[in-house]
């Protein structure tokens, strides 16, 4: 690979050859400032905040647009650069309206940032500011405000390049520029939630997350999106370590830029916005109960239904963990001769399918992959065990994700497979009617609060993080199974956590062998089923 | 258009005749059109090399009504102005303009005669390039309507004594650091502006505002 050698402040770098000023900065920890520049879009160089200067060329250049060259030596902190940077960022402010206390990007807007850094402390303009429309509505789920909006067109690359939707552009000019729609329409293009992520300063911000929190009080963790099969990275931030409507997601990785959206858009909705499920059985005519009472109970049937009491269904869902999934499997094992699948639909047939150009899949669910690798695919798919239930009875019917049914057209199914089923346990995280036909319901958490791993399209293993504690009555899918398996008197070690799960399940499965919970990478680890 | 235009008398008359016109380093004719204080207005073709006052005394019929000479934009209006001083010795020659810190541009001479307002012709000026500015890069979007609004409070009498010094840090932030040179195009007149007529600057801040009579000028 062809590569020059230039100087930098002094220090001397090395970088391929065709990379920019401002990208091989960064390689050697030199952050020059940037409003209009993102890895992941073309270049604009509109801003003109990355000014910096290169020997023997008489103005002062943009990095975001020099490519370096051989022998090239570049300055991007001397007093020539930090006059312009600072003209240029006072320039930049006079039309702003400064509304910081109100605006929900403050604490992570680079306005304010580059302000501390290298800004005027007092502005020379004294005139009366350019006025343009504020809170603007961009459903379904963005705000804008004209008046913050710097025109770095990130927005509008963004629209162009990477979701091809062309969404918004530029209108009027000179100092009365604006960002619009088209006829002032909405942007729905899918991955509205990046929009207001790459947006640099508070313009473009999430409708749902407004006004909501400031941001330091957020708190990252890193997760992984579960509304497809492509697994993206990001990070669910949340606040107050309990409970947390304000949680919001944000893409982890900075030059894979469209992913996420839905979990961006609202991490809390991953569920039906009904209320969480509460731990119960028939007879308690739906008032919560204590757990171990319940788990006994149900431990009990299953002794009952390994000493040879009739037929086992089980029917698990692609919405769970690994380490779930197979501890689901080695209940179901115990309980003797079970059925069991995870196909709740054709889902996982379109596991690798591409939804669009740029990151999602046709299958809407995190972990088919992981659910296949761990073998929980029998001969029957879901519709097809519940319609044999129908027809045969069974002993004990074991669902999980029971508040999927509703929207997967499941539920009558279910419904008329449990009036034939002897007992009947169902998971759930959020409450519906189907619950209703359980013998036992378990409540569960949801994604956002429990650890573990998931499998996406390409077999990547992948971290789940808990970001925040469960804000109900419940016990995660993992915990249940390792108690009922303990109850049942089944030769499983004392597992308390995903860590321990995953460990005691990588040993057993050919496909993980040798990995770790702690040892698996930042971005997962691909393996072979 | 113009170096198409004089492609025929050098085909006629051959490259050599051609570059024998004008002077050694600024070779053959070019077209001016000058507009202003002059009888005759309008678009001439002139060997280059003549001297200024030449052409505008003897082929654009001389300042309006016999007024003395105030100013002259030699090359369009984002080039450095010349004051009558400075006009009394320059040719339209290349050279002889950058001697004198100025350019040809693009050779649309304005001349300027005594009674002209010049903070009020630079109000248009920057009124202009506020206007004309795409408002795609930030120090040309914002930089000049700030110049015009700046330039505009001297005419209006609202102006104090350091936004001169304002108008020059205005300058700086923006000069040499835009996309395309119409930001450039708006600092150079205004620099030149302030520098050779600072008096007249003055003199408004002195009077409140705008010292001259209102439109039409002179
Ligand atoms: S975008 Fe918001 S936080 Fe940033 S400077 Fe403007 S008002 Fe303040
Ligand atoms: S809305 Fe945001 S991303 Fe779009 S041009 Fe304005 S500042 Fe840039
Ligand atoms: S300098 Fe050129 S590109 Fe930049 S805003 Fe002005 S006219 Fe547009
Ligand atoms: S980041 Fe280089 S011009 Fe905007």
């Amino acid at each position: 690979m062809a590569t020059v050698t230039l100087t930098i402040d002094g220090q001397t770098v090395t970088v391929p050859a065709g990379t920019t000023v401002i990208e091989a900065a960064k390689t050697i920890g030199i952050d020059i400032p940037r409003y209009c520049y993102h890895p992941g879009l073309s270049v604009a160089g509109n801003c003109r905040i990355c000014l910096v200067e290169v020997e023997k060329m008489p103005k002062l250049t943009t990095s975001c647009s020099t490519v370096a060259a051989e022998g090239m030596v570049v300055h991007t902190k001397n007093a020539r650069v930090k006059e312009a940077t600072r003209g240029v960022l006072e320039l930049m402010l006079t039309n702003h309206p400064i509304d910081c206390p109100v605006c929900d990007q403050a604490g992570e807007c680079k306005l304010q940032d580059y302000y501390m850094e290298v800004g005027r402390h007092k502005s020379h303009f004294t005139y009366e500011k350019t006025h343009k429309p504020k809170v603007v509505e961009l459903p379904p789920h963005l705000m804008f405000d004209g008046e913050r909006c710097i025109l770095c067109t990130r927005c509008v690359r963004f629209c162009d390049e990477i979701t091809k939707t062309h969404d918004l552009g530029l209108i009027q000019r000179g100092t009365h520029t604006e960002i619009d729609t088209f006829h002032h329409r909405g942007v729905d293009n899918g991955y509205t939630g990046n929009l207001h992520e790459i947006c640099p300063v508070g313009a473009l911000l999430s409708k749902d997350f407004r006004f909501k929190k400031r941001v330091w009080w957020l708190k990252p963790h890193k997760s992984v999106c579960p509304h497809c099969s492509t697994g993206c990275n990001i990070f669910v931030d949340e606040s107050d370590g309990e409970v947390s409507d304000s949680a919001r997601g944000r893409t982890r990785t900075s030059t894979s830029i469209g992913s996420a959206t839905k979990a961006a858009i609202n991490t809390n909705s991953s569920t039906p916005k009904t209320a969480f499920a509460a731990p119960r059985t028939k007879g308690s005519n739906g008032t919560p109960m204590a757990w171990d009472a319940i788990l006994h109970g149900v431990a009990e049937r299953l002794t009952k239904a390994a000493q040879g009491d009739g037929r086992v269904v089980g029917i698990a869902s692609p919405w769970l963990t690994n380490e779930e999934l197979f501890l689901f499997r080695r209940l179901l094992t115990a309980a003797g001769h079970a059925d069991v699948d995870f196909r709740l639909d054709d889902s996982h047939t379109k596991t690798t399918v591409r939804e669009d150009d740029v990151l999602k899949r046709a299958d809407k669910n995190p972990n088919n992959s992981g659910a296949a690798l761990l073998g929980l695919r029998g001969t029957k798919d879901a519709r097809t065990l519940l319609n044999e239930v129908v027809e045969t009875g069974a002993s004990l019917l074991y669902v999980l994700d029971a508040h999927r049914y509703e929207t997967l057209g499941l539920a009558d199914a279910l419904r008329s497979a449990a009036a034939k089923a002897g007992y009947v346990v169902m998971h759930a995280t959020h409450d519906c009617a189907v619950l209703e036909a359980a013998d036992v319901v378990l409540a569960t958490p949801t994604f956002a609060e429990k650890d573990g791993t998931l499998t996406n399209y390409e077999n990547r293993v992948q971290r789940l993080r808990r970001a925040i504690r469960p804000r109900h009555d419940s016990r995660t899918d993992l915990e249940i199974f390792v108690k009922l398996l303990t109850l049942a008197g089944a030769d499983v070690p004392p597992i308390v956590s995903a860590s321990e799960a995953f460990n005691w399940m990588a040993a057993q499965v050919p496909a993980l062998s040798g990995l770790t919970f702690g040892g698996l990478p930042e971005q997962g680890v691909v393996v072979k089923p | 258009m113009e170096t198409l235009a004089a492609i025929p008398w050098i085909l006629r008359h051959g490259g050599e005749a051609y570059a024998k016109l004008g002077t050694p380093k600024s070779t053959g004719t070019r077209l001016f059109s000058i507009s202003g204080h002059v009888n005759k207005p309008g678009v001439y073709e002139v060997e280059l090399g003549m001297p200024l006052m030449t052409f505008i005394n003897d082929h654009a019929g001389g300042v309006t009504t016999g007024k003395k000479l105030k100013a002259v934009i030699p090359g369009g209006s984002s080039v450095p102005i010349l004051t009558a001083e400075e006009c009394r010795d320059v040719a339209l020659d290349f050279e002889s303009m950058a001697e004198k810190g100025t350019m040809l541009g693009s050779g649309a001479i304005i001349v300027m005669a005594e009674g002209t307002c010049i903070v009020r012709s630079l109000m248009v000026l920057t009124r202009f390039y506020s206007h004309e500015s795409c408002g795609q890069c930030t120090p040309c979007r914002e930089g000049t309507p700030w110049l015009y609004r700046l330039i505009k409070s001297f005419e209006d009498g609202t102006a104090s004594e350091k936004d001169l010094d304002l108008v020059e840090y205005v300058c700086t932030a923006m000069m040499g650091n835009t996309i395309c040179p119409l930001a450039d195009a708006a600092v150079m007149p205004t620099r030149s502006y302030i520098k050779k007529f600072r008096d007249e600057f003055v003199e408004h801040l002195k009077h409140g505002g705008c010292p001259y009579p209102a439109w039409p000028l002179a």
